[in-house]
């Protein structure tokens, strides 16, 4: 248990250096998808330009829409063109790679932003998997679902996908984000989705366990880094005034 | 023949930046830049570039172009500092081909600033080798099967 406790704490401190100030902004009632993309720029712009040791995470919804990439590739999943118009569901487009992905209000967005002090080659597997650690570090002690990394990009659960990553580096900064489906509307996903090659079916964690909201879970994501001795500072921000 | 590692190929007449993970081809003040061999097989295939435009002056650790592979988007670092004298078009067209051959498609080509200091940092191809099989055995990858 303390061999495992330790490996996690030292995949934190290469993700939060000990010295930084972790910041956490709950944005889960911001839900203009515009709004919340244009954001995923903005704070990584404000972190590489940041003097101070500081980190944010963010947490967000985005009313029912679909998010790509900015490129299409085999290797990704797309969406059903015909249906999107037909269901009237918005494409909004990402600043990081891969393919496309549904949200609702069922899904919870994660993102981390990291300052890098050095200019060294980062690799995005080691970025994506200290990524799904943090995440299913939460799911699994507090509530016992069996999460793990799926290499390259995913968040697996008895072999059904919860969550899909995505990253973009900067000069001096690293934006990596995903997905985290509680209780998204899975009908909606299947029809809208075309999976990428090789993907599990999806499901929600609210299947795995009837006992994990959105509210809890980003609870015990700041209780647990505050058990591991961050300096933290929680801002729930609703809108902007 | 080249020399490897796990299927990755570290030829040995060129030089490499392990902090990067770029080769360096050292033609007078012309150097000729890429991705490793390693690089490319962590990076997965690569579905886009984005490369700076002849003309641009880049200090070494500067950004010589972005890439995108397995939903990752980052940079690709230049070995030294000088100005971008020409890009490979094909490479640009069709980034795929640095996974097919890291060492052919090179990605740009710099005239070098202050190539006598900055060569100092680089590590020659005869060591190289022995630096990147533990860098390979750390990532965990395999270029090519052997």
């Amino acid at each position: 248990m303390n061999v495992e406790k330790n490996r996690y704490s030292t995949s934190l401190d290469s993700f939060f250096p000990r010295e930084s100030i972790v910041i956490i902004l709950d944005m889960v009632d911001f839900t203009n998808p515009a709004l919340n993309l244009a954001l995923e720029d903005e704070i990584l712009e404000f972190i590489a330009k940041s003097s101070s040791p500081l980190s944010v995470v963010r947490f967000w919804r985005n009313s029912e829409c679909l998010v790509a990439g900015p490129r299409k590739s085999r290797y990704y999943g797309w969406y059903r063109e015909d249906m999107a118009r037909e269901m009237n569901v918005k494409i909004f487009t990402r600043s990081t790679g891969g393919g496309v992905v549904f949200h609702d209000l069922g899904n919870l967005n994660w993102s981390f932003y990291i300052k890098k002090e050095q200019k060294s080659f980062t690799p995005p597997l080691e970025i994506f998997k200290s990524a799904a650690l943090m995440i299913c570090n939460v799911l699994n002690k507090k509530y016992n679902v069996n999460a793990c990394f799926a290499p390259p990009n995913r968040i697996d659960v008895n072999g059904y996908k919860i969550s899909g990553m995505a990253a973009r580096s900067t000069s001096n900064a690293i934006l990596v984000h995903g997905t985290l489906l509680f209780r998204t509307d899975l009908d909606k996903l299947d029809k809208l989705c075309i999976p990428p090659p090789d993907c599990p079916p999806v499901t929600n964690l609210c299947y795995i366990n009837s006992e994990l909201t959105i509210d809890k879970f980003i609870f015990h994501f700041y209780e647990n880094l505050k058990s591991y001795g961050y300096r933290l500072l929680v801002k729930k921000i609703s809108c902007f005034t | 023949m080249d020399k490897g590692y796990k299927g990755c190929k570290i030829p040995e007449e060129l030089y490499y930046d392990l902090e990067y993970h770029v080769w360096a081809r050292i033609d007078g003040s012309i150097v000729t830049i890429g991705a490793t061999d390693p690089a490319q097989a962590y990076a997965g295939e690569i579905i886009y570039i984005k490369i700076k435009d002849k003309g641009t002056k880049i200090e070494r650790g500067g950004i010589l172009a972005t890439v995108e592979s397995a939903k990752y988007m980052g940079p690709m670092r230049s070995p030294v500092s000088g100005t971008v004298v020409e890009v490979n078009q094909e490479v640009a067209s069709n980034p795929a081909l640095i996974n097919q051959d890291a060492y052919g498609n090179w990605v740009v080509q710099l005239e070098a600033e202050k190539i006598e200091e900055e060569l100092k940092l680089l590590t020659p191809g005869n060591e190289a080798l022995e630096k990147y099989r533990s860098i390979i055995d750390e990532w965990g990858i395999e270029c090519r099967e052997e």
